[in-house]
């Protein structure tokens, strides 16, 4: 059974550490087609009772569609999405919490968002990463991914020079 | 195409949110109030393709659907899927759901449409407790397919040896030859369990030979696995082989294995 986690759990969580192992972006990379309508990869961190999964997927029909989630699984191995760096789908978004409170702006888009994991979506029987905010920070599924290891507590064995990071448009 | 008409005919058909928004050549986007459990609107995409109209997700559905790893390959989610695509006539081509606008019907096509991605949708409210009984009822339906209920008994016991029940089998094959204890395993606990209850009966000198059936197999703990395989005649790594599972219970009934 999942729990509720606090906001101060689920910032924690986040920020924890987590070792990228060594070749984690061709590990991450999702250009291979095998015809499918969407591509997908999953990456394992760590091996101890709580651990993290990078989620990737793509949709191959229309590349900004594209979800990079965090998941963390606790020792009973129940999942929790605590970030979800989402693309451009051709739809829109709504808060439901914040629909439900008739506050306003909870429902914009289409555009490229953030889903995170709160304590009041879960305790209002909502998906726990019910919540999304429009951002700026990336521009595509590359742009996305650097942004993504950036904010998720992930250490890269293999750090992108600023040289290099120029390269992939500043990230 | 006169997207004023359309727009109006989609709203009579479906409700007053829908909007209509050209983006490509040929190809408008739908923005309606449905959306998945977590905000996310469903994605609809009229296009032009050789000169007939179809409504698309472009693959959104299916990838949204499966973000917790959700097997839309095998069991009662992928009956339900099928006959959900059935039932409202999408096509499935490789992820993409589809469906083609017949006779200019375009607000039909569309209600059509949003209503399967709502049962679509739903699929992932399926917890993994719930499809864990999904995967025992599955189990059992494929061994009642093949098996007459005179030689099966589920959740057999021993009444002498073991009136507590604390030795289950999860389906007991009555043979000519000898039993088959056959157990549906689902996680690590219950393979550690199948282990110990074949240990116990090899201590009580029962003859029988054990079959796992595993949920997902690559999921199980390998010194568990590695335990269980020590005991077991026969395993099966998923319900995905359903036809060689059927195949291997029909030759034990008739006593050839």
């Amino acid at each position: 059974m999942s729990q509720v986690l606090t906001d101060s759990e689920i910032a924690e969580l986040t920020a924890r550490p987590k070792q990228l192992p060594i070749r984690w972006r061709t590990r991450l990379n999702l250009r291979q087609r095998n015809g499918d309508a969407h591509r997908r990869r999953d990456l394992p961190l760590g091996n101890d009772a709580e651990s993290f999964v990078i989620k990737c997927r793509q949709s191959a029909i229309n590349p900004l569609d594209f979800s990079i989630v965090l998941v963390y699984l606790d020792k009973a191995k129940n999942l929790y999405r605590l970030l979800r760096c989402n693309g451009k789908h051709p739809s829109q978004h709504t808060n439901r919490w914040e629909r439900q409170q008739g506050q306003n702006g909870h429902t914009f888009g289409p555009c490229f968002h953030i889903h995170q994991a709160t304590q009041r979506y879960q305790e209002a029987d909502l998906e726990i990463d019910g919540f999304a905010q429009l951002t700026e920070a990336y521009s595509d599924y590359d742009s996305a991914l650097e942004y993504f290891i950036r904010i998720s507590g992930c250490v890269d064995p293999e750090p992108r020079t600023p040289s290099s990071a120029d390269l992939f448009g500043g990230v | 195409m006169d997207t004023e008409t359309l727009e109006r005919e989609f709203k009579q058909k479906v409700c007053d949110q829908v909007r209509l928004n050209a983006e490509g050549l040929n190809r408008y986007v739908i923005h309606q109030p449905f959306t998945f459990d977590d905000g996310d609107h469903f994605v609809v995409v009229l296009k032009q393709e050789q000169g007939n109209w179809v409504f698309t997700d472009e693959g959104h559905t299916l990838m949204h659907v499966q973000y917790d790893d959700i097997d839309l390959e095998h069991g009662t989610r992928a009956s339900l899927l099928d006959s959900t695509l059935s039932a409202f006539a999408l096509e499935n081509r490789s992820g993409e759901l589809r469906i083609p606008v017949p006779q200019g019907r375009f607000g039909d096509a569309l209600y059509s449409f949003l209503q399967a991605l709502n049962k679509i949708a739903d699929l992932d409210f399926l917890t993994r407790e719930r499809v864990h009984t999904m995967f025992l009822e599955d189990a059992r339906a494929v061994i009642g397919k093949v098996v007459p209920e005179s030689r099966r008994v589920f959740e057999y016991h021993d009444p002498q040896r073991d009136p507590d029940r604390n030795y289950l089998v999860d389906c007991r094959i009555n043979t000519t030859v000898r039993p088959n204890f056959v157990f549906f395993i689902n996680s690590d606990s219950h393979c550690q369990n199948a282990t110990i209850v074949c240990h116990q009966y090899e201590k009580w000198s029962v003859h029988f030979r054990a079959t796992g059936i595993f949920e997902d197999q690559t999921k199980i703990n390998r010194r568990a696995l590695a335990q269980f395989s020590d005991v077991a005649y026969k395993q099966f790594p998923s319900l995905g082989s359903e036809d060689r599972i059927r195949a291997y219970f029909a030759d034990v009934v008739r006593g050839e294995t």
